[in-house]
């Protein structure tokens, strides 16, 4: 269903953090649980400081929770 | 689709309230405000249960958008009906002008209670809220520009005996109502941005 280029693993990676909440991650991040589920759900692709603020949360780096999907079809 | 349906509901529900065959049983600012209230605690109550059972009720800068949408469609359904049951020639001094701006007004009061009625006290808007708002905004502000220019073509080719039958507090009003539907225009284009964005919740 989703037509955006950038997917995530925002969902696993709630899970794997003690299946921390949509609205902890939000509130985490200064952002709505209505955000977070857009982009979980892939319609959203956010800025490049919210990606940072969410990376930062779990501890990762930012390639490590967003990926670009090749079959988008959008060159590189 | 429902975006549709509340904006159709809501302006016949404002065509209603200036309908001159209906005898309310109160002036029908009254009556407009008394359903603005109504409506309100219905929707925070639906609102409020969706949160608790499903997890995908709006955010709050969405709720703010459809209390536009529907506050718009009314107010302005009743405003355009009036206008056009009172015809170009309405005076500012008479009844039915007096009329016109005490509902219109009253309609405005109820429109900021049943704001308040919805709203939550934690406002938050993030970037996805202002990305859609800005989409819209220029799509309004262009329907804006368009509206204003066919006003102001249509009154430069208009003869002028035609003009002069028009009263300032008609063509007034006929400005305020380009302003009402950019805003229309906005709050279907916000909501649909919204719509677009959503997805089954997945906690």
């Amino acid at each position: 269903m989703s037509t955006l280029p950038i997917g995530n693993h925002l969902r696993r990676l709630r899970f794997d953090h003690g299946e921390m909440t949509q609205d902890a991650l939000a509130k985490a991040c200064g952002i709505t649980r209505q955000t977070i589920i857009a982009l979980e759900a892939g319609r959203y692709a956010p800025s490049l400081e919210l990606a940072f603020r969410l990376a930062r949360v779990f501890g990762r780096r930012v390639d490590e929770v967003f990926f670009w999907r090749e079959e988008a079809g959008v060159g590189d | 689709m429902r975006i549709a349906l509340v904006m159709l509901f809501s302006a016949a529900v404002g065509v209603l309230l200036a309908a001159p065959w209906i005898d309310w049983p109160l002036h029908e600012g009254y009556v407009g405000v008394i359903l603005m209230v109504g409506a309100a605690l219905l929707l925070r109550h639906y609102w409020q249960r969706r949160a608790e059972t499903r997890g995908d009720e709006p955010g709050e800068p969405e709720r703010e958008v459809w209390h536009g949408l529907a506050s718009t469609s009314l107010i302005g359904a009743q405003v355009s009906t009036a206008l056009l049951l009172a015809g170009p020639g309405l005076s500012l001094h008479s009844p039915a002008a007096h009329r016109l701006g005490i509902t219109a007004w009253t309609l405005v009061a109820g429109a900021v209670a049943s704001w308040y009625i919805l709203h939550r006290r934690e406002v938050q808007r993030d970037e996805r809220d202002r990305a859609i708002a800005a989409r819209a905004d220029r799509a309004a502000h262009t329907v804006l520009a368009v509206l204003i220019v066919v006003l102001a073509v249509s009154l430069g080719f208009n003869p002028p005996q035609r003009l002069q039958a028009m009263s300032h507090v008609f063509l007034g009003h006929v400005l305020l109502l380009t302003l009402i539907a950019a805003s229309l225009v906005r709050h279907v284009l916000q909501l649909h941005g919204y719509r677009r964005d959503a997805a089954d919740p997945a906690e």
